[in-house]
């Protein structure tokens, strides 16, 4: 039994990179302390405050969380007034059973049919009944012996993340998480480094082994987990995260500031949004405005798409917060990383490079005007501009505009407010990026993740082929080059956005190329500005 | 012994997803303001389910071109199945400008 107290690490992949000192939190798995039974009555009584307590846990959530999230914990709270499944639980506890065995007999009944559902959506139903079932089953464990592990300074460890589970979260009160598969890596790694928080993925079944409480290292720089570290690991991480906080606070200082080179020209630094709630602590005067509204992110929801009315209110909102800045909204990019919309078609050999984006929108055109229309209202309360994903034909943009144009006279001719807004592309296709000049689109923003990864035919999640997706490979400057050429010739803004814009390394060869704007991450801003201060020091 | 009569009433999912999370909440809920017993099934003559209960109401896992079957018995019956399948038709109405 000792032995497993040693220091021991665990390998995973770096979804977000960082350092995280703290306890582990097992976000899933169900705490093992023996269920120590009662007789019926105190059972019954257990189990009644444990309800009272979930549900109240959960009315607090939905008062913390949009929209979205709040009609997903809506149907849980709807289960705990049930009487037909928890009348079921009360006859079993009658009948002699814990309040564990009878809840937890009673919800896999649900779990298990649900699972053997033909339809993904209703399968999707399990989920809710586990959430559920494991919350409920940790505060009754927690009425016999307290439960030390939530609060602020734990490392949440999951099997897996579902994007609105993310969203759910409050990540102040996690310092990092570690998932055993990550079967989203790529979507829950542009959410987490947008929140700065450290994460790691595909730690495998060796999660199942930790313990509940212990401390913990997470290094998302090194892309390893450790648990029970000695005390001198303990201080080796602790110098690292203080030296990297001085760091923080140095960097920091540039955060307020507009980002002017050495040389003094300014760079145009906006924020990509994928979540409004990461807007609720960021000043919107420390930035230009939203490059990158990723609406699929946004919008996402495990029932469908919201309705235009929602829609509209959630880029309203947007442009309110931006007061008077433009925001750029990008169209539905599903398909590629972001299929669990159900939107995208499956069972493509490449998702990448098939019915994506633009592509995707021109044939599910019902769904798409549904966007159209709700942002033309809301384009009618100021500077937003829509952008179209995965765009390689310049047919793909005339197209759009007609859609849009027809959805813009109807809403006007039924009196209802609305504008034609900038019609942008994002130039992540090689072929675009090279024949940039036959595309008459209002403004571009190079997708550098997309590019680099088509231009150089190596994926981003494969790490045996990571060393040919490089940024900086010149060929991927020269179609960043021309874009910003085309732009500068034509006097329409070209931005860059994508992981490179945020990487201090990179920055130097985009400005190189003429870029001037860049679209970040909120927590990436002090970082880049700073690395544009520096842009121009040794020649100037 | 009062005798209530029996109401019945169907409606077709029309929405792509079926009858998932967010409208079965609405229809219990709904059901839950009648005083009539409401039994909701997928095909006709069945016993059916509670439609004031969410978790019965969701297990149904009614899908798009499937029928939904009402029926009501109780003092406000009538009223009951007229406003539930109007509901049901409603939300679908929305849902489907969605899917």
């Amino acid at each position: 039994m000792n032995l497993k107290k040693h220091e021991h690490i665990i390998q995973g992949k770096t979804a977000s990179p960082g350092y995280a000192i703290g306890r582990i939190f097992l976000g899933r798995a169900l705490p093992q302390p023996p269920d120590r039974k009662g007789d019926p009555v105190w059972e019954k009584k257990r189990f009644t405050e444990a309800l009272n307590t979930a549900g109240a846990q959960l009315e607090r959530l939905k008062s913390r969380v949009d929209h979205l999230g709040a009609q997903i914990l809506d149907f849980q709270l709807e289960l705990i007034a049930d009487y037909e499944l928890t009348g079921t639980v009360f006859h079993r506890i009658a009948c002699g059973q814990s309040a564990v065995e009878a809840w937890k007999t009673e919800l896999d009944v649900h779990v298990s049919d649900y699972l053997a559902a033909v339809d993904e959506d209703f399968r999707a139903r399990a989920g809710d009944f586990m959430d559920l079932r494991d919350r409920v089953i940790s505060l009754l464990y927690e009425s016999v012996t307290p439960f030390v592990h939530q609060g602020p300074g734990t490392i949440y460890i999951a099997d897996d993340l579902a994007p609105s589970r993310f969203l759910e979260i409050d990540w102040s009160s996690f310092r990092g998480a570690a998932l055993a598969q990550g079967s989203a890596a790529n979507h829950m790694a542009i959410l987490a480094r947008a929140r700065g928080v450290p994460m790691l993925f595909g730690l495998g079944q060796a999660i199942h082994e930790l313990e509940d409480g212990a401390q913990a290292i997470l290094d998302g720089n090194g892309s390893i987990l450790i648990e029970y570290p000695r005390p001198k690991t303990i201080r080796r991480y602790e110098n690292l995260i203080s030296k990297q906080s001085v760091q923080m606070q140095h960097i920091e200082t540039f955060l307020a500031k507009p980002a002017y080179t050495a040389k003094g020209h300014h760079i145009r630094i906006f924020i990509n949004v994928d979540d409004p709630k990461s807007l609720t602590e960021l000043d919107p005067r420390f930035c230009d405005g939203v490059g990158l509204v990723r609406t699929e992110l946004m919008l996402y929801n495990p029932e469908g798409l919201p309705s235009e009315e929602e829609q509209y209110r959630i880029y309203a909102n947007l442009l309110k917060w931006a007061d008077n800045r433009p925001v750029v909204i990008r169209t539905l990019d599903s398909g590629g990383d972001k299929s669990s919309d159900g939107l995208a078609s499956e069972g493509e050999r490449n998702p990448f490079m098939g019915l994506r984006g633009v592509r995707l929108s021109l044939v599910r055109t019902k769904l798409f005007r549904i966007q159209l229309r709700a942002l033309a209202r809301a384009a009618a309360h100021g500077p937003l501009k829509v952008m179209l994903p995965m765009v390689t034909d310049p047919k793909e943009i005339n197209q759009v505009r007609i859609l849009m144009n027809e959805e813009v006279e109807n809403l006007q001719r039924r009196g209802v407010a609305a504008q034609m807004p900038p019609l942008g592309m994002m130039v992540e296709v090689p072929v675009a990026a090279l024949r940039i000049h036959a595309f008459e689109a209002d403004f571009y923003s190079v997708g550098s993740n997309d590019l680099i990864q088509f231009a150089t035919a190596a994926c981003r999640d494969c790490d045996e082929v990571a060393a040919l997706y490089d940024p900086l490979n010149p060929a991927i400057l020269e179609l960043i080059r021309r874009v910003a050429a085309h732009g500068a010739a034509t006097d329409k803004e070209v931005s860059l956005c994508g992981d490179m814009a945020a990487d201090p390394e990179c920055i130097p060869a985009i400005l190189d190329v003429g870029i001037k704007s860049l679209s970040v991450a909120p927590a990436a801003l002090a970082k880049v500005k700073k690395a544009v201060s520096q842009y121009g020091k040794r020649y100037g | 012994m009062c005798a209530y009569l029996s109401v019945g009433g169907q409606v077709v999912i029309t929405n792509r997803i079926g009858l998932h999370a967010r409208p079965a909440i609405s229809l219990s809920k709904l059901a839950r303001t009648f005083n009539s017993s409401i039994r909701i099934s997928k095909r006709e003559g069945e016993k059916g389910v509670d439609a004031k209960s969410i978790v019965r109401v969701v297990a149904l896992k009614a899908k798009v071109g499937e029928t939904l079957f009402i029926r009501a018995v109780g003092p406000d019956a009538q009223v009951a199945v007229k406003s539930l399948t109007t509901l049901v038709k409603k939300i679908f109405e929305d849902e489907s400008e969605k899917a």
